[in-house]
């Protein structure tokens, strides 16, 4: 299916470079550089041709090139002599093409990096194995293939994505299908209910291949948003560690990494239960834009109001950070780009950033923008990122 | 359409192909750095240009110049950058690429669009008195720096300092109104 492209006024990205967009012209500018690769090259060289200005320079040389080709076309003999030239600048400029663009989101020119990281770390990709009920494992990355679950449900895999389609027969016990994605790996769930689930990176999912008649039952450990279909009838239900979250049809974001002291469950639309496990009378209903946190151990409900895109950024191909402190920052990009890392300063730990960042780029470029902020200076061998 | 364009463009129409070189040399440096302007990528501007003179040496016989050869040539230009943008789907409702692109290029040939002219002339009442003046003769005349200069009475020099600050506090009032639609 080809989707319409939108059009952007040009004023958008102008005062994206120049000034600032509010959040809605900032989604705009978002969804209209996701639509096409010439719409994220044009911004580049916009971007580009007002920081560094303009790339001709009119020189002796140009000027024969360009005369040259016109000449080349309108039949009229070329009067200099044909000079052997290795085309390298379409190469160079797709190399600068694709190490620049990741610089889209900057506002303001590079500024030079006291410490040069030269070494690339490429951020995740689609992950994913799944372990079906017998215990035979697939490699989802391999690419597009059907799988047979049982109960005669056929799993569509296309690379991205993992569906569970078709109607089984219902039978008393209930088959377990696990999907588990590695660091530096995200994945797309649909299950055999219609709920899409977005898996982050280290997560694991344990759901059965077709629900039970009255209850839908998932265990979740790690990060997932959830889009749980409507079906009032059949609640779904979410165990992840000590918590337990009810839902009718909703959308919400779960993170609940077993080294983290707490599971962080934000509701982004509709209304969920909840509670803890080991004390089922611990519970509370969450609205929209409402985040509960049960701290391990403690089995203690706490809540407050948040901006959830910023626990959603992830899902939709964005990190923001609202003064978080870097512990936690770099906990959350490690996960993504699969590194190990060194606080050299148990101090550093502590500082507090905020930023929005584009979740496909290179770490480097991630972790220029926050040297840029002339706080803390990173260091890359191979996977091991040491902040002195 | 003044004498000289007149001779030159029969000159184009009888093959005179060390006509077509010089005009190629006067036009081309600044016209590829109007496309720049609009487009920002070398090789679009290079093939929306370097065409534009391919079809102008093709069609001579059947191109008709209103105005001037410079102001068709800029005109051309414009457009062919426009149709190049509708592709990648971006629209210059507020006609700022239009007034980057004039502003960056060095042999501005005026601003002939009338619907935006009203505006500028607003904001260049704002710029103090000869910065305004000097801004309008190049940005609005399409005259050369040497030719305010000497008309001023002033270094040519001055005249590009004075340019150089009246760009930029243009620019500034860009920034500083809440909505572009004041300027443009």
């Amino acid at each position: 299916m080809t989707e319409l492209k939108h059009n952007i006024d040009f004023e958008l990205l102008w005062r994206k470079i120049h000034s600032h967009l509010t959040d809605e012209e900032e989604i705009l500018l978002n969804e209209w550089l996701s639509e096409d690769i010439s719409h994220r090259k044009y911004f580049y060289d916009v971007q580009r041709y007002y920081t560094n200005g303009t790339q001709f320079t009119n020189s002796a040389t140009e000027l024969k090139k360009a005369l040259k080709n016109i000449y080349r076309t309108i039949g009229i003999r070329n009067p200099y002599r044909q000079s052997i030239v290795i085309s390298v600048t379409s190469v160079a400029a797709s190399i600068l093409f694709f190490v620049f663009f990741h610089f889209y989101n900057s506002n303001q020119p590079q500024l030079q990096v006291a410490g040069q990281i030269v070494q690339s770390i490429v951020p995740g990709t689609e992950k994913a194995i799944l372990i079906l009920s017998d215990g035979t494992e697939h490699d989802l990355t391999s690419g597009e293939k059907t799988i047979k679950a049982a109960n005669g449900i056929e799993i569509k895999n296309t690379g991205t994505k993992l569906e569970y389609k078709g109607i089984g027969e219902q039978s008393t016990e209930l088959k377990y299908n696990t999907l588990k994605i590695p660091r530096g790996g995200e994945y797309f769930l649909v299950l055999s209910d219609s709920t899409k689930v977005w898996l982050n990176s280290e997560t694991t999912l344990r759901f059965p291949v077709q629900f039970a008649a009255n209850i839908r039952n998932v265990e979740l450990t790690g990060e997932a948003y959830f889009e749980v279909s409507k079906n009032e009838k059949v609640p779904f239900i979410v165990t992840s560690g000590t918590q337990q979250i009810k839902v009718l049809g909703t959308q919400f974001n779960i993170s609940s990494y077993t080294e983290n002291a707490e599971i962080y469950t934000t509701l982004v639309e509709g209304k969920v239960e909840v509670s803890s496990i080991e004390n089922p009378a611990e519970k509370m209903i969450l609205k929209p834009s409402e985040q509960s946190c049960l701290t391990k151990g403690e089995n203690h409900f706490e809540k407050r109001s948040v901006d959830v895109n910023q626990f959603i950024a992830w899902k939709n191909g964005r990190f923001v950070f609202q003064n978080e402190n870097l512990e936690d920052i770099m906990k959350t990009l490690s996960k993504w780009y699969d590194v190990q890392v060194i606080f050299n300063n148990e101090a550093n730990k502590k500082l507090r950033f905020t930023g929005n960042l584009e979740r496909y780029s290179n770490f480097n470029e991630i972790l220029k923008k926050i040297e840029k902020t002339n706080e803390v200076k990173f260091s890359i061998t191979n996977n091991l990122i040491t902040i002195e | 359409m003044k004498v000289e364009d007149k001779i030159l463009l029969g000159e184009i129409r009888s093959r005179n192909r060390k006509v077509f070189e010089a005009m190629f040399y006067e036009y081309y440096p600044h016209l590829i750095r109007y496309a720049e302007g609009f487009v920002f990528d070398r090789q679009a501007c290079e093939d929306i240009v370097q065409n534009l003179f391919i079809f102008f040496w093709e069609n001579t016989q059947y191109i008709e110049i209103t105005h001037s050869l410079k102001s068709y040539f800029y005109q051309s230009v414009k457009n062919r950058c426009l149709n190049y943008l509708r592709d990648i789907h971006v629209h210059d409702k507020h006609k700022i690429l239009y007034v980057e692109a004039l502003l960056n290029e060095d042999d501005s040939p005026g601003w002939v669009d009338l619907e935006i002219l009203n505006k500028i002339q607003e904001a260049i009442a704002k710029l103090p008195t000869q910065m305004g003046e000097l801004f309008k003769q190049k940005y609005m005349y399409g005259r050369k720096l040497s030719e305010i200069a000497e008309i001023n009475n002033i270094s040519e020099n001055t005249v590009k300092t004075q340019l150089q600050r009246a760009k930029e506090k243009m620019r500034k009032m860009l920034l500083e109104s809440t909505s572009l639609k004041f300027f443009f």
